[in-house]
């Protein structure tokens, strides 16, 4: 993904969701680790 | 005789919602969501909890993650003891897959890729995680064990290894990526 995912926190007690940016740091690691992710075909060929 | 026996028009009691059994108590929407954080959706009012979960994922390679929050909202990343397992069906009953023992989360399986939109399904058990004195364990069937491959499901199941009140959940995943779908938690009237 090229868009920065966000991170949900939902209190019951308030009804509230907050939805907040990655910060800079966490963003940098989900880079790394997509770019990092093995590819596997999810195509069903092996039938 | 319908159950709940509820006429039309009727003013419903307190007692009569009380009676109903399947109570719903939070619905997220995951939408490029890394991870959600579900508070303060545990207590004393039900003893087991349902948690549906359908979500797919930017990377074949994640683990969808379950962790459980203290009774002081303090995520638990530690003394778990889980696994996500099944069969690649495609390719016959005795090719087995396994997210391996976790000790850090309990696995719910692979979230698929954003490209097929292929959601993880699962349907989750969640036994008594207000009480103070037992351990938290959670159960239920799933799709997406084998990283993407579409013919593909199985088991997930896990237990916190302390007994410790639990008053809500993480659902995360191990690429940190962002996620697409719904988790909905319900709560079962004894």
């Amino acid at each position: 993904m090229d868009t920065r995912p966000n991170i949900i926190h939902y209190d019951a007690l308030t009804g509230t969701t907050e939805v907040s940016e990655m910060s800079d740091e966490e963003y940098a690691q989900h880079l790394e680790d997509v770019a990092n992710a093995p590819i596997i075909d999810p195509s069903p060929t092996d039938v | 005789m319908p159950v709940p026996d509820f006429s039309p028009g009727e003013v419903l009691t307190a007692a009569a919602m009380d009676s109903i059994g399947l109570w719903k108590i939070s619905s997220t929407t995951f939408n490029n969501t890394a991870s959600a954080t579900i508070d303060n959706v545990f207590s004393a009012t039900y003893t087991n909890y349902k948690l549906v979960v359908q979500l797919y994922g930017s990377s074949n390679s994640n683990i969808l993650k379950l962790t459980f929050l203290n009774s002081s909202g303090t995520e638990r990343v530690t003394n778990y003891y889980g696994a996500a397992w099944g069969v690649d069906y495609a390719t016959g009953p005795t090719t087995l897959n396994s997210t391996g023992a976790q000790t850090t989360y309990i696995p719910l399986g692979y979230p698929s890729a954003t490209s097929n939109k292929q959601p993880l399904v699962a349907d989750v058990l969640i036994g008594n995680p207000w009480a103070s004195d037992t351990r938290t364990s959670s159960a239920g069937p799933q799709t997406g064990i084998n990283e993407g491959v579409v013919f593909s499901g199985g088991m997930t199941n896990g237990t916190y290894l302390t007994g410790e009140r639990h008053r809500g959940f993480r659902i995360s995943n191990t690429a940190n990526t962002g996620l697409y779908g719904t988790v909905v938690l319900y709560g079962y009237r004894d």
